[in-house]
């Protein structure tokens, strides 16, 4: 699993420039990054990773590092 | 890049690269807008996203109407005003069984449970179609993921499986009968996936989606295939390849005998299975070419096979020879005198998809047929590329017209001149006001004819019933029978009266029948009926597009006078008064 890999899928779905996502990325700084666009991150990302998330956890996901470190833990 | 809407789709990169597919797509030029309100009792947004990509591909640009989160009913029989001032072409009811009331209770039986649903759906389908006279899509239901009373509830007389199976065939009923609705079948979608990829149950928790993402994918491209067949857009003719695509092992190589076709070999009778599909796709009307790398009488001699079921003589075009296929395609196209967007170019060779899909961009579907026969039927299957909303006789007969065409062809190469060889087909025409039978025939020509059309006006189904039904408008259809057969209904005109003179807003004709002067009798038979109703003046209006350039002198060689030109499209008219209307001498009109 690379960093790299999540913050391109984020980049794509927000379809924003590179560069514009970051580890420290919430969606308040992002105008792109709404409800609708979260969801979608999710199946992606589980998608991308064979993984399913658990319903708890996505609850508490606020910023990109969030994901990255979610991913981590099902992929251990 | 838009190969992964291109079934098998490739969902994961649609995911990612949504927002990027549709910039690219809305540079292209020429889209046409629709109106389509979404009401849905569950979540739509990814829905929505999904739908708009495949229906730009397609060459639409959707607007949207979105209703609140379960308010799918409420908006129509409370007449949102937001509703009725979009519009809308067309109405999609995107419902599931959570949506179902008292699906899972156990007070009322299934018959009765499915009755009360259907009754309210009605009311919704019925308000539709006289405040809109629009098309109405609806789902079906899928069963239910979980069943208390588990493989009982099929037959148990309250069983929500029941329920759904009752409702269902109430549904399809409905829809045999109501012109104007249309069913998208989740009940098979769901089947075909299975009900365990077809929901995620988290996602209906943490979204209210009633679909996985997965789902929402096939769903919406079933949805976009009608929504392209309600506006004539379904794709019309088969174009294949033939070594290790019609059968197996190159016959260049190894000869009419040593190809792999028939029950004697697994790969032998998949071969034989995909032939057997093609034929029954040939009988509903699709017409088949071949465009292969090969001999032309190698190639041919493959269908001497004695296993073969497909036939020389079953494809309406037959290119073998060592020409780029893109050159063939066109050539194809030109043959058969239909547009590329009507092709699907089947290949087992991923160089040649590649290569066509380039050449052609969108406009060719080119399905990831793979290079394996197993499964070539069920994606050009899946693909549900020839998708219709009904059936008309025209179109299981366009197989023998074309056929007949070519026929035409071949005899009008002995005559010295043109005008000999129209007195000697002999033709017939019956001209006559729209008819109730001919409903389905007339709205396909009205959105399917894009080369001899004046206005390109398209009509929903509702909307030729309407001109039936009014006193200030002429409609005349023709059907054309000669020597080498019945060309069926072929072309249409129609005007509106305002007092003493009468605009022709609809005056189009299938190119079966190019050059054979039915326009004239068609037209000439207007003017009477005008002159019948003391119409004075006459005017036509040409309003160009891309294909249409056929047709830009038609009104001055009629005898009309230009009047007047603004952004492009002109205004003709003619003194009825002072025109005495000529007969057409190549054509005999038939009294009905």
């Amino acid at each position: 699993m690379s960093v790299s890999t999540i913050i391109e899928i984020f980049q794509d779905i927000l379809d924003v420039k590179k560069g514009t996502v970051n580890l420290n990325s919430t969606s308040s700084d992002i105008d792109e990054w709404d409800s609708v666009a979260t969801v979608n991150i999710i199946v992606a990302l589980e998608d991308e990773f064979g993984i399913k998330f658990k319903l708890e956890d996505i609850q508490e996901v606020k910023s990109v590092k969030d994901f990255v470190e979610l991913v981590q833990e099902h992929k251990k | 890049m838009f190969e992964v809407l291109e079934y098998p789709f490739d969902i994961s990169k649609i995911l990612r690269k949504k927002k990027l597919l549709k910039r690219h797509f809305l540079e292209n030029e020429g889209l046409v807008s629709i109106k389509i309100a979404v009401l849905g009792a569950t979540t739509t947004f990814e829905l929505i996203e999904q739908l708009e990509l495949f229906l730009l591909k397609s060459g639409f640009k959707p607007i949207f109407y979105t209703c609140d989160y379960a308010q799918h009913y409420n908006v129509v029989i409370f007449n949102d005003e937001a509703l009725f001032n979009f519009k809308p072409d067309i109405v999609y009811l995107h419902v599931s069984p959570e949506s179902i009331d008292e699906l899972n209770k156990s007070n009322k039986s299934s018959q009765e449970k499915a009755q009360i649903e259907l009754n309210k759906m009605q009311k919704v389908w019925e308000k539709l179609n006289t405040n809109f006279n629009c098309s109405v899509i609806q789902d079906n239901f899928e069963m239910p993921a979980v069943r208390s009373l588990g493989n009982f509830s099929l037959t148990s007389n309250t069983g929500s499986s029941k329920t759904i199976t009752f409702l269902n065939q109430m549904m399809s009923q409905e829809a045999n009968k109501l012109s104007y609705l249309n069913i998208i079948d989740r009940f098979y979608l769901s089947s075909k996936m299975g009900l365990d990829l077809w929901k995620d149950y988290s996602l209906w928790l943490s979204s209210k989606y009633s679909l996985s993402y997965n789902a929402i994918t096939h769903l919406t491209y079933t949805l976009s295939n009608v929504i392209n067949s309600l506006f004539g857009k379904s794709k019309k003719c088969l174009v294949l390849d033939l070594d290790n695509t019609l059968w197996g092992g190159v016959i260049g190589d190894v000869g009419k005998e040593g190809i792999d076709l028939g029950r004697d070999t697994s790969i032998g009778q998949a071969y034989l299975d995909f032939h057997l599909y093609i034929k029954e796709l040939k009988d509903r009307g699709i017409i088949l070419a071949v465009c292969s790398k090969n001999e032309f009488e190698t190639a041919k001699s493959g269908f001497d096979h004695p296993d073969s079921i497909l036939k020389f003589e079953d494809f309406t075009s037959f290119k073998a020879n060592w020409d780029p296929k893109s050159k063939n395609i066109h050539e194809i196209a030109n043959e058969i005198n239909i547009g590329l967007e009507s092709l699907v170019f089947i290949d087992d060779n991923p160089v040649e998809r590649d290569i066509v899909r380039k050449e052609f961009g969108s406009l060719v579907s080119v399905p990831e047929i793979g290079d394996d026969v197993v499964y070539y039927r069920a994606i050009l299957d899946g693909a549900d590329l020839f998708t219709t909303t009904s059936l008309s006789s025209e179109d299981v007969k366009r197989n023998e017209y074309y056929k007949s065409n070519q026929n035409r062809e071949k005899f009008l190469s002995t005559f010295e001149s043109y005008n000999e060889y129209l007195k000697s087909l002999k033709m017939k025409a019956e001209i006559a006001p729209y008819k109730n039978m001919y409903l389905s025939r007339i709205s396909q020509l009205i959105n399917k004819t894009n080369q001899f059309n004046l206005t390109t006006r398209r009509m929903s189904l509702q909307e030729v019933e309407k001109v039936m039904e009014e006193k200030n408008k002429i409609s005349l259809y023709a059907r054309l029978i000669d020597k080498f057969g019945d060309n069926g209904l072929v072309a249409l005109i129609q005007g509106t009266i305002i007092d003493e003179e009468i605009e022709i807003d609809l005056w189009l004709m299938s190119c079966r029948v190019f050059k054979r002067t039915l326009e004239h009798s068609l037209l000439y038979s207007f003017l009477k009926e005008a002159k019948n109703k003391d119409i004075k003046t006459v005017r036509g209006r040409y309003i160009p597009t891309k294909k249409n350039h056929i047709v830009s002198k038609l009104y001055e060689e009629m005898g009309f006078l230009l009047v007047e030109e603004n952004e492009g499209s002109q205004i003709f008219e003619i003194d009825l008064e002072n025109y005495s209307i000529p007969n057409n001498p190549n054509i005999v009109i038939e009294k009905l």
